[in-house]
């Protein structure tokens, strides 16, 4: 199973973490609106925390292995000073989620070339 | 009808539709429940507002009596442990210190004996501005609960397919 060991498929899962918890972020940035005095809270970018985080990588358990887990924390989340606005807010979403799409689309093919490739052997 | 403070029944349903049988350590689940915290809070003030408009002309029913006072919600977010996310809540209801509007209406029961009689401070117009601003509050939140459904939905489907 080396095939699944890859550093390019293990950077789009990270990838794939750090953009459901951008999503997070920017929800709360949307429920928190209203609240007086709020300011709009933001990840580090993902190339600064990849950056720092060590990949570890495991040989037992390939497919359970923490080569996948990208160890969000409190830290990587900074209060920027500008104030709250919801448009903007639903606009870095409507980003997030088209990213988040289109790292899916590549996941997506990377099964299809496995079950190629599989089917192929067999 | 008391706005409810705190905790709120629409987070115990979704605790029980989500939380029971998936883990909510995924930051999708858990933006779901900010998003619901966001929407109900709207909700929450959207109730206030619909009261403060339904009493706009309230006037006090004897004399010397205070009439409605506008309430305004007050929001605050805190941090659930047992889901380990950052929700919005209302804090508390306060009202507005105003003072009541005094309108000349000799017949009326609560007029006192010049003939004056206090009227609620709220104003209508500004109460159909805030009601506005929590209703697209209220659907920016709905729209960041679509997205993140979306989300899962895509990464339900490229699984499904694997």
């Amino acid at each position: 199973m080396k095939i699944l060991n890859s550093s390019l498929t293990s950077l789009i899962h990270q990838r794939l973490q750090y953009l459901n918890k951008r999503s997070e972020v920017l929800t709360g940035n949307i429920a928190r609106a209203d609240i007086p005095g709020a300011r709009r809270q933001e990840i580090r970018p993902f190339r600064e925390i990849a950056k720092q985080k060590i990949v570890k990588f495991s040989n037992q358990d390939p497919v359970n292995s923490e080569q996948y887990t990208l160890d969000l924390s409190a830290k990587d989340i900074k209060t920027e000073g500008s104030e709250i606005e919801r448009e903007m807010e639903i606009m870095e979403m409507n980003h997030n989620t088209l990213n988040h799409q289109a790292l899916l689309d590549i996941v997506s093919n990377f099964y299809k070339l496995y079950k190629y490739a599989i089917s192929r052997s067999g | 009808m008391p706005i409810p403070l705190g905790p709120v029944k629409g987070m115990s349903m979704m605790n029980t539709q989500i939380s029971k049988g998936i883990q909510t350590n995924g930051s999708l689940l858990k933006g779901l429940y900010v998003a619901t915290s966001g929407m109900i809070a709207q909700h929450q003030r959207t109730l206030a507002i619909t009261q403060n408009i339904g009493n706009a002309q309230s006037r006090s029913n004897k004399p010397g009596g205070q009439p409605y006072r506008r309430k305004i919600v007050i929001f605050q977010d805190f941090y659930d442990s047992s889901k380990d996310v950052n929700l919005v809540k209302v804090k508390r209801i306060a009202y507005d210190t105003t003072p009541p509007k005094k309108v000349y209406s000799p017949g009326d029961p609560g007029a006192d004996k010049d003939g004056f009689v206090l009227e609620s401070n709220v104003q209508a117009v500004g109460e159909m501005a805030d009601m506005r601003d929590a209703s697209r509050s209220h659907e920016a939140a709905t729209k960041a609960f679509e997205k993140i459904i979306q989300m899962l939905q895509s990464t339900i489907g490229v699984l499904k397919n694997a």
